[in-house]
């Protein structure tokens, strides 16, 4: 069993509060909340509440106008830091400049005035000095690393995550594998697979593998991992299919080619030039399907229930036999089904969400008399899922999330949990 | 010249239907479909940056966070502190056309550099060998890479029709005043847009565009700033607001006084009255020339106002004859604006006549759109448009701010607002969630169903 630090799915925390005071709008959205969810569900999981170094350099560029000798400090929050992380700022602010040999006085004899602003900018925090020495005033302008949003109260539910790896480069698909007894990840690219070991519960990339491929890929670009082997995988692109090698280095064949990309027990052809299946299934079920973004098998007895999200937005089911339809407008493009033992053993975990506010959700159903019911609260994501695999063994699925503020994909393995 | 154009204040009735219209948006996530027809209409005269970027892509982009980032090129190199820089070009990229399926070339890319680099006043010698393509200044330019990334340096050619031919996401199919419509490049390299079709309309007023969305005639449309508070309130499908067009004031003879009596003038005018009462708060005041979402210096460059101080340093400067303030005729706001700064400034002393031409003025209100989030680049467009110069010999945030200080030292441009601006969608623009002025129309946007 791979150890995976979980994080459970927490309550939307505000920040920007009576503390929190700002210069002026950097950016005003019309909908700011999910500005806002963004902030708070993703920084946490990377940012200091503040850089050090930073507050360290500020300081000794200040001290290097101020020189040695006393001066006074007045300091401004023009930014969204919070009061805390204001505070945790100012006092590494003061701690650098006493290091720099700077005394800090509260007497108007003192040798310089410093006037600290702590602003922020469409990149991330920006701090603001003025050095007075008589008549003259000097400037210390200087770029940081954005503040974090302090976590919020955790409280207990059935859908978990745990963040895996977090790159600039988009993401396709990620598995998680076995590998001569070590955990790995393997992670796909339309550049690469590259493979991550994990060392004191974080994954640390280890080694990659080019991926090859001779046509453009489309914009909303699509693959998937196959796990073939304890040492192989399988990475399917629009009109790619490469070989991964895992035994030693890391390598990867890759050649044209438009295979059937494997969707468990069947194998779907997938149209090159765009980014859905065209519903060609094989072996299928006697008849082309309409086309669909994705698929997901539910195990019943005697028979599996194979559910479809198709492109005209109707979600069809097929148990071999016969078509059906979902009364299911609301769901999303991407659903995957995850074995968790709960319920009636497996769910599927569907994307949904409105667009209008550049988050996402993952819910999960059951299908009772063929029609879907809820059995997990919806977990919300800051930002757009851009793609949703179950995981090679069935007891999970990856999330690929794209978080459109900072630029930055992240991969979730989800889960679901039997609460009592 | 889609710049200057008329902007009229809407009706309020008018304008309440038509937004109210764009209300009712209740999408679930789905994935892109491909297909469909994104029609876009603008008030300028010509087709927006936005729009010419589709067809002639530039050597850079800009990312979000305000940085070069790979385009045409995939990587460049500064050398001789700065002065020489070295593009190395995508390989297999071509230009669309219907006779012009041929590879874009760095011959073809120097000849367009050159061409876009006179346009904007800039001297510069353009090479082209192999695949790379190298520019030198004389000065150095270390804002150059993310300059690249404005629509002027588009990468292109006429073909044999007269038409603008590219490498981008869309050709021009065809071209029919005051419109245009493009059709998507199915061989793109970054990947085939969604939209088969997007159609532009030039020269629509602010009004009839309104009309046009509500009556699901089109499928973007621009919000001008005076219209932005009512359309939040109608609850409006709008991108991003963001403090985009600088709203400033020039000097455009030496005789506009001294360096004293144009301080005076500064210090005079109530700037947040302008705001709230014209613009009805939607923007910011300011005394900087980028907007602080950019930069987050502004609250070095504060806008000040202080009559009495103004009234002395008029005094100082001895009375001066009158002054003319010049605007767009056409532009209503603006001449609210400079009749009330002309209130102010004869409050202290200074006698300002506005006058409702652009020639022949001694001072000047413009409106400057700021068409980048790279600071250097930002400041550098905003300068250019005000025809003034300033070295910047370090594009780190720290050099852009004392080029900017240094430029505002002789109050010859006197910032007065950052207007917030925005687009609106129709309900059929799908995953338009990133959109915001500089990218009105993401790359990710699809159209659902039929118009």
């Amino acid at each position: 069993m791979l150890s995976i630090p979980t994080e459970e799915l927490r309550p939307e925390k505000r920040i920007g509060g009576a503390g929190a005071s700002r210069y002026n709008s950097r950016i005003v959205r019309t909908l700011p909340l999910a500005v806002v969810v963004a902030l708070c569900l993703t920084l946490p999981c990377r940012a200091q509440a503040v850089a050090p170094d930073a507050a360290q350099e500020f300081a000794a560029r200040i001290a290097a106008l101020a020189g040695p000798g006393t001066a006074t400090l007045t300091t401004v929050n023009s930014s969204s830091a919070t009061a805390e992380q204001y505070a945790t700022f100012r006092k590494a602010l003061q701690r650098g400049l006493q290091d720099a040999g700077v005394r800090l006085r509260q007497s108007a004899q003192a040798s310089s005035d410093i006037g600290v602003t702590l602003s922020e900018n469409v990149r991330g925090m920006v701090y603001l000095a003025e050095v007075k020495q008589g008549t003259e005033t000097r400037t210390v302008v200087m770029e940081a690393p954005r503040m974090a949003a302090p976590p919020g109260p955790s409280s207990a539910m059935t859908l978990r995550r745990s963040l895996l790896v977090s790159r600039a480069e988009p993401m396709l698909d990620a598995a998680l594998l076995r590998v001569g007894g070590e955990n790995r990840l393997a992670v796909l690219s339309a550049r690469a697979v590259v493979l991550y070991r994990q060392q004191a519960g974080k994954w640390d990339e280890e080694s990659s593998a080019p991926i090859t491929h001779g046509q453009s890929l489309p914009l909303d670009l699509r693959g998937h991992l196959v796990h073939t082997g304890e040492f192989s995988l399988e990475a399917y692109l629009p009109g790619t299919v490469c070989t991964v090698n895992l035994a030693g280095a890391i390598h990867a064949e890759c050649r044209d080619a438009d295979d059937a990309w494997p969707l468990g027990a069947q194998a779907a052809l997938f149209n090159s030039g765009r980014n859905y299946f065209n519903g060609l299934l094989r072996p299928g079920f006697g008849r082309q399907l309409a086309p669909f973004f994705s698929a997901a098998a539910l195990p019943y007895p005697g028979y599996t229930l194979w559910v479809f999200a198709g492109v005209d937005g109707e979600i069809r089911t097929h148990d071999g036999s016969r078509q059906g339809t979902l009364n299911a407008r609301d769901w999303g493009s991407d659903l995957a089904s995850v074995h968790s033992g709960c319920g009636g053993g497996t769910q599927l975990l569907v994307t949904s969400a409105s667009d209008a506010g550049g988050h996402d959700s993952l819910r999960a159903f059951e299908l009772v008399e063929r029609q879907p019911v809820m059995t997990a609260p919806a977990m919300e994501f800051a930002g757009t899922i851009t793609a949703l695999w179950a995981a090679h063994d069935g007891s999970s699925a990856m999330a690929i999330l794209r978080d459109a503020r900072t630029a930055t994909y992240e991969v979730f393995n989800v889960s679901i949990s039997c609460t009592p | 010249m889609f710049r200057s154009v008329a902007r009229r204040r809407l009706g309020a009735l008018i304008v309440a239907a038509a937004l109210a219209f764009l209300c009712r948006e209740a999408h679930a996530r789905v994935r892109p479909h491909y297909g469909g027809e994104v029609r876009v209409e603008t008030s300028e005269a010509e087709a927006p940056d936005f729009i010419k970027l589709l067809v002639t892509e530039t050597l850079t982009s800009i990312n979000a966070g305000g940085e070069a980032a790979p385009a045409l090129a995939v990587r460049w190199e500064p050398q001789n502190g700065a002065r020489r820089w070295r593009f190395w070009l995508r390989p297999d990229v071509r230009l669309h056309g219907t006779d012009m399926d041929e590879p874009l070339t760095a011959a073809l890319t120097a000849n367009a550099l050159r061409a876009g680099l006179a346009k904007a006043g800039i001297a510069a010698r353009v090479d082209a060998s192999g695949e790379v393509v190298t520019v030198e200044f004389d000065t150095p330019m270390p804002q150059f890479a993310a300059l690249l990334a404005g629509a002027e340096f588009g990468v292109g050619t006429i073909d044999s029709r007269g038409v603008v031919v590219g490498s981008g996401p869309y050709a021009i199919q065809s071209v029919a005043p005051p419109g245009m419509t493009l059709v998507a490049n199915p061989d793109h390299w970054a990947g085939r847009r969604f939209p088969e079709t997007v159609t532009v309309l030039c020269s629509r007023s602010a009004r009839e565009q309104a009309l046009d969305l509500a009556a699901k005639r089109a499928d973007l449309i621009e919000v001008p700033p005076e219209e932005l508070r009512r359309a939040q309130q109608e609850r409006s499908r709008l991108s991003q607001m963001m403090a985009a067009e600088l709203i400033v004031v020039s000097a455009e003879r030496a005789g506009a006084g001294d360096v004293r009596l144009r301080r005076a003038l500064s210090e005079s005018i109530d700037r947040a009255a302008l705001l709230n009462f014209i613009f009805q708060k939607q923007g910011e005041v300011s005394g900087a020339l980028l907007p602080n979402w950019i930069t987050g210096y502004g609250v070095l460059l504060p806008a000040v106002h202080d009559a009495a101080r103004a009234r002395q340093l008029r005094s100082e400067a001895g009375a001066g004859p009158q002054s003319t303030l010049g605007y767009e005729k056409s532009d209503a706001e603006m001449q609210l604006l400079a009749e009330r700064i002309a209130l102010n400034a004869r409050e202290s002393g200074i006698a300002v006549q506005p006058v409702g031409r652009t020639s022949n003025v001694d001072w000047l209100l413009r409106r400057v759109p700021v068409q980048t989030a790279n600071p250097a680049a930002a400041l550098a467009g905003v300068l250019r448009s005000l025809h003034r110069t300033v070295e910047l010999n370090d594009a780190t945030l720290e050099g852009v701010f004392r080029a900017e200080r240094a430029a505002l030292a002789d109050y010859t441009a006197i910032p007065l607002l950052h207007l917030n601006r925005a687009w609106a969608a129709g309900e059929r623009l799908r995953d338009w969630s990133n959109a915001s002025p500089l990218t009105p129309l993401p790359a990710e946007s699809w159209v659902e169903g039929k118009p």
